[in-house]
């Protein structure tokens, strides 16, 4: 009897694992090159795909808003938002930065260089990505320029809750002197409510290295690496708290100049987080490495820093983890947060693009891109101290891909029930019998992994729609995972001519 | 036997070329839909025909291992396949009434669509305008450009006049401009 109540158990709870998630497939759609685009979707009474590129042919950006219905997923039109180019000409006018400011409505900002005051102008507009609406150009603050080729670069950012805009003015360079900025923070109606000069006290350079980032109450951060002469280059990091004009400055130089060659910034609630995979080479160089399968050749993670500053802007922690071996190709997927935890995800993935234009006098460019993936690492750190609870390394076997945006080898992640949850590919020979020929597919692999690090199951989704079956095209493509609601998302799965989007309840 | 052979060779290789232009191959089935004399959209496969077929007939499976339909265009509305919708239309050409599916280029008040046809090597694109009334091939408007397009867009009193008075960009040239701002009105 026990054993027949344990065995309707098992049977039951198979069955709930099983069901656990569905998966709504919409229509598909031609796929394009999506290599070195910047893509976001935004979901309000569509799906909108913005992608943005730089195109060499008008040394502009192109931006292209793919709309999409919600029902049936079904890509419905293409907008154009790019600069209207002159017949016979290039426009002037250059692309910047884009940020949602409520649903459809967004705000572009663009740069023009003013040939009679020799000012570098930044201006904005709003624009509608429904229904490609343009607003009139506005300027907002301009840098005075040493010409045209040396006038300075403007780096803008949002915070999350899209009240405040952050704007780095990198300034011309200028020969034996300082490298100075100037910050400005704006709010959402673009007006500029704080402004700041800054002297960083190191000679000026023609590579500036900037990232900027602002956070709902208005506190600045901006990450810079520093060059100096005879010295391994090291970031810094500076907080303007334009309340008080506080501007602190943390070295993140490590002192055995072990180099931090990828990072992310997050805010949860007002904290700021800084995340930033250390790599044991000394030099930011890292040069070309030869191996024979390309499973070494990217750069290796050594450890991870992490930094978190309050609301307020004081440091919390600045905490280095050393990882207990190290790891080829790491990447920075992903980073969750739940309650005291940060979940930090990775791919360990290797990406070599490589030129095949056969007369670049003639202004042919093109690359072959090739891609490989050996796994995944996985790290929970400890939100309150920073330290690193625990690593795993998740290996994978995937064969390589070529000039298909490496769309295969990733992993999609997210929490359910205190858990991390990873949904990813695995090629599988489903042909059978001692001899057979060799028949490929993908299947999407999803994993579960408990807050002390355990793997809790790992299955095949057998009946997610994609991969798995000789007849089904379409495989998982772990690129994308849009939510929805608490417990909808909307992810995209690939063959070799198509995308389409489709619903994941979980 | 062998000119067969070589014929059917040559047809390979030139389907294979052909193919290669894009990411769908020819012959394949891709997911779809057509859409019934009922206005009902059906899902399933359609197989991804040459190009000149296209505009023909659809060949459609419910599902991936069933049974194949074939389709023209007095029996369905249209059909989807390869990101292009196709509607089944009847409108007035040159000389007589014609019947096919085209390719959905604009959709509004007044809907644009073109098909592509195999003229001496080379493809040629006629334009097909729809409003509630009639179908037509611009073709006809190569004479007489003013009063046919301006009696395609009567009731947005505005814009037939400025094409019936010749305005500048409201030429034969910009036919394209005429339906976006025909059907950007007729929205409002």
């Amino acid at each position: 009897m026990q054993k027949l109540i344990l065995f309707a158990f098992i049977l039951l709870s198979t069955s709930f694992t099983a069901h656990s998630q569905s998966f709504t497939w919409g229509y598909p759609f031609g796929i394009s090159d999506e290599n070195e685009k910047s893509i976001s979707h935004v979901v309000e009474d569509k799906l909108y795909k913005i992608s943005t590129h730089y195109d060499m042919n008008i040394f502009n950006h192109k931006i292209i808003a793919d709309v999409f219905s919600l029902n049936g997923l079904e890509k419905e039109q293409s907008l154009d938002l790019s600069v209207e180019q002159p017949p016979m000409s290039l426009a002037s006018l250059t692309f910047n930065s884009l940020f949602q400011k409520e649903g459809t409505d967004f705000i572009f900002f663009y740069t023009e260089y003013d040939r009679k005051t020799k000012r570098n102008n930044l201006f904005y507009r709003n624009v509608n990505i429904g229904s490609g609406e343009m607003g009139d150009l506005s300027l907002l603050t301009s840098i005075d320029a040493n010409g045209a080729s040396n006038s300075g670069e403007y780096l803008i950012s949002q915070s999350a809750d899209k009240s405040r805009f952050s704007i780095l003015k990198q300034l011309p360079f200028e020969k034996k002197a300082n490298e100075k900025i100037e910050l400005l923070l704006i709010d959402e109606s673009l007006n500029i409510l704080k402004q700041r000069n800054h002297d960083f006290g190191v000679e000026d350079n023609r590579r500036k290295q900037h990232s900027i980032y602002v956070s709902n109450t208005g506190q600045v951060y901006l990450v810079k690496k520093i060059e100096e002469k005879k010295e391994k280059p090291y970031l810094n990091l500076y907080r303007w708290d334009p309340n008080n004009e506080d501007f602190i400055t943390t070295s993140l130089k490590q002192a055995d100049d072990y180099q931090l060659h990828q990072f992310k910034v997050v805010f949860n609630d007002s904290d700021f987080y800084f995340l930033g995979v250390l790599t044991h080479e000394k030099s930011s160089n890292f040069g070309l490495k030869i191996d024979f399968n390309g499973r070494h050749s990217g750069v290796s993670g050594s450890g991870l820093l992490a930094v978190r500053f309050s609301g307020e802007g004081k440091m919390v922690y600045n905490t280095r983890n050393d990882f207990p071996q190290i790891i080829s190709n790491l990447n920075l997927n992903n980073i969750l947060f739940e309650e005291e935890h940060i979940w930090i995800v990775y791919d360990r993935s290797y990406v070599e693009k490589k030129s095949n234009s056969s007369n670049l006098g003639q202004g042919e460019i093109s690359y072959d891109y090739t891609y490989l993936n050996n796994g995944f690492f996985v790290n929970q750190i400890n939100a309150t101290n920073g330290e690193v609870a625990w690593v795993m390394k998740i290996d994978t076997n995937e064969p390589n891909t070529k000039n298909d945006n490496g769309d295969y080898l990733s992993a999609l992640s997210y929490i359910k029930n205190s858990n991390l949850v990873l949904l990813y590919n695995e090629t599988r020979d489903i042909n059978k019998g001692i001899v057979h020929n060799v028949l490929n597919r993908r299947f999407p692999i999803k994993e579960t992994i408990s807050t002390s690090g355990e793997i809790v199951s790992r299955e095949a989704l057998l009946s997610a729609g994609v991969g798995v079956s000789k007849e089904e095209r379409f495989e998982l493509n772990p690129g994308f995972l849009i939510p929805v609601s608490s417990d909808t998302f909307i992810i995209r799965a690939r063959s070799h001519a198509e995308y389409k989007y489709g619903y994941l309840k979980i | 036997m062998k000119r067969i052979l070589l014929l059917l060779c040559i047809v390979i290789i030139a389907l294979n070329t052909n193919a290669q232009d894009s990411n769908y191959k020819l012959f394949e089935f891709y997911e779809g839909y057509i859409i019934n004399k009922d206005g009902n959209r059906e899902r399933g496969y359609i197989q991804y025909i040459d190009e000149s077929d296209r505009y023909e007939k659809v060949i459609f499976k419910k599902e991936k291992k069933g049974k194949k339909e074939r389709f023209k265009p007095k029996d369905i509305q249209g059909y989807k396949v390869a990101d292009k919708v196709y509607h089944a239309v009847q409108y007035e050409d040159i000389p007589f009434k014609n019947n096919k599916f085209l390719v959905l280029e604009k959709e509004g008040c007044l809907n644009q669509y073109y098909y592509r046809k195999l003229n001496e090597g080379a493809w040629d694109t006629e334009v097909i305008l729809k409003n509630n009334d009639k179908a037509v091939t611009t073709q006809k408007f190569i004479l007489g450009f003013a009063n046919k397009m301006a009696e395609m867009v009567e009731d947005d009193k505005a814009l037939a006049s400025k094409i019936k008075n010749k305005e500048k960009g409201y030429s034969l040239m910009h036919i394209e401009a005429i339906v976006d701002e025909y059907n950007s009105n007729c929205k409002k």
